[in-house]
């Protein structure tokens, strides 16, 4: 159950590192230079938010007792691009991918999402023919942790329940800035 | 006859005379993308009997490499007669898209045709900006055409004949009218402007440059108080002066009586020089003067 909240975590920091603009967004993951269209993310998050909420049982529980220890990494800014680039491949290898609900409408708002989040994964991979992350012991055994976490739960409740946070991600970047 | 007819019509095109055999695919798959609205085009299958309807499906890049080249209905377009389908809602990503469409008519069905090439909408057809540039009095103002949310125009102006200072200006949400700057009167101000889309990082032509100046009516109408202002400005900066450095005084009534009406001139040219080695009290004398006037002119 932990591992919706740290991936919720993890996935803050896609927009710790944003520049007061209204569409296209920068963010700088170590040697990494990214712009977001958070905007789009959002209102494709926003038209769907209640069906996924609804589909997450409820014994997926929210339980945040690593959050802060995942934050202390995080805040380094040597390891937010490895995280962080790790962060992409989980939700797009492992979370979209069992996000599918019987809503077409939702299916092509989950696709606009996978979609921007694969979009991002091709910059970083751009990035990372010039530079490479470093990922440090600690990050490696973090990420390490969420998949192995991710692994004993039920994968669609779990893939929703990751899903259906994106926009305490959101919000936690709008304060932010 | 008819009958004849439409079965030589099927021998041509696709040799099928079975009634569940499949329809004829939708041919000329293309995309029209202008200003980021993507709609997608096909010229109609043309068969005897029931309306042709077509059913329209997206592929992005996420859904051919990571979800089993998965294929997403869009229920807009679904069992629809015309042949145009606005994909805009899910071309909603900068990465390589496919789209499909495929022809029903009743149990028939066609096989699916595909766009050739995928399209992605960083290759989007943007328009130079409907701009009317406007000269209300002195303020330079742009109307610009709304595309919505995403959209920003960079607005380039200058005074005519000094083309090498030119103001940039970026509105990012339109608010019908843009204020540019003050114009100064007799000279003319060019403008043009060109759409940029952050989302793409990619910006339009420019629009074609227009020049307007300060319109002559306007002009009047606020000239006019300037013409009344001026005189009077004048008017009073020379009372000023006359007060400050060549007051008018007037002698005190004992002088008069003692020097008489015909030294009258002489004594004023003496008390002057006094006054104008002490400024701060001419004032004084001044409204004295003023005091004294009424009553001894007779005098």
């Amino acid at each position: 159950m932990k591992v919706s909240c740290l991936l919720c975590f993890l996935s803050a920091t896609f927009w710790f590192y944003l520049m007061p603009t209204t569409g296209n967004k920068t963010f700088q993951f170590g040697p990494c230079t990214i712009s977001v269209n958070v905007n789009e993310i959002r209102a494709s998050f926003t038209a769907i938010k209640a069906t996924i909420v609804s589909t997450v049982p409820c014994a997926v529980d929210v339980e945040r007792p690593h959050l802060r220890e995942i934050g202390s990494i995080l805040f380094k800014s040597a390891d937010r691009c490895c995280i962080i680039h790790h962060l992409l491949r989980f939700y797009i290898d492992k979370v979209f991918k069992h996000c599918e609900t019987e809503d077409s409408h939702v299916n092509r708002k989950i696709s606009s999402i996978a979609n921007s989040f694969l979009s991002i994964k091709k910059k970083f991979r751009q990035c990372h023919e010039k530079n490479v992350c470093d990922c440090k012991e600690e990050a490696i055994e973090k990420y390490k942790q969420i998949l192995t976490n991710y692994g004993q739960l039920n994968v669609t409740s779990a893939a929703m329940k990751s899903l259906g946070e994106l926009d305490i991600l959101l919000d936690w970047m709008e304060k932010i800035h | 006859m008819l009958q004849m007819v439409t079965t030589s019509y099927f021998s041509l095109f696709g040799g099928i005379l079975d009634k569940d055999a499949l329809l004829p695919a939708p041919q000329n798959i293309s995309i029209l993308s202008i200003n980021m609205k993507h709609f997608l085009t096909w010229s109609p299958v043309v068969v005897p009997g029931d309306p042709v309807r077509y059913s329209v499906e997206f592929q992005g890049e996420y859904e051919r490499d990571y979800a089993n080249e998965s294929w997403i209905p869009i229920s807009e377009c679904s069992c629809i007669i015309v042949t145009e389908c606005n994909v805009t809602e899910d071309i909603s990503a900068s990465v390589p898209y496919n789209l499909r469409v495929r022809a029903n008519q009743g149990s028939r069905t066609s096989k699916w045709s595909t766009l050739k090439g995928l399209f992605n909408r960083i290759t989007t057809f943007l328009t130079p900006p409907v701009m009317k540039v406007i000269a209300d009095g002195y303020h330079l103002l742009v109307e610009l055409e709304e595309l919505g949310p995403g959209f920003q125009f960079h607005i380039f102006y200058w005074r005519k004949g000094q083309e090498r200072e030119v103001h940039q200006k970026t509105v990012k949400e339109i608010s019908s009218v843009v204020h540019l700057d003050i114009m100064e009167a007799g000279a003319d101000y060019c403008v043009k402007a060109q759409t940029y889309v952050e989302t793409i990082n990619r910006s339009s032509n420019f629009s074609q440059t227009q020049c307007v100046g300060v319109q002559g009516g306007d002009q009047t109408v606020l000239s006019f108080p300037g013409v009344l202002a001026l005189p009077f400005l004048a008017w009073k900066m020379s009372r000023v002066f006359h007060y400050s450095c060549c007051p008018v005084v007037v002698l005190p009534d004992a002088l008069v009586i003692v020097m008489g009406s015909q030294n009258k001139l002489l004594s004023e040219h003496i008390i002057l020089a006094l006054f104008c080695l002490s400024l701060p009290c001419a004032s004084a004398f001044v409204g004295r003067e003023s005091a004294r006037e009424g009553s001894s002119s007779p005098t």
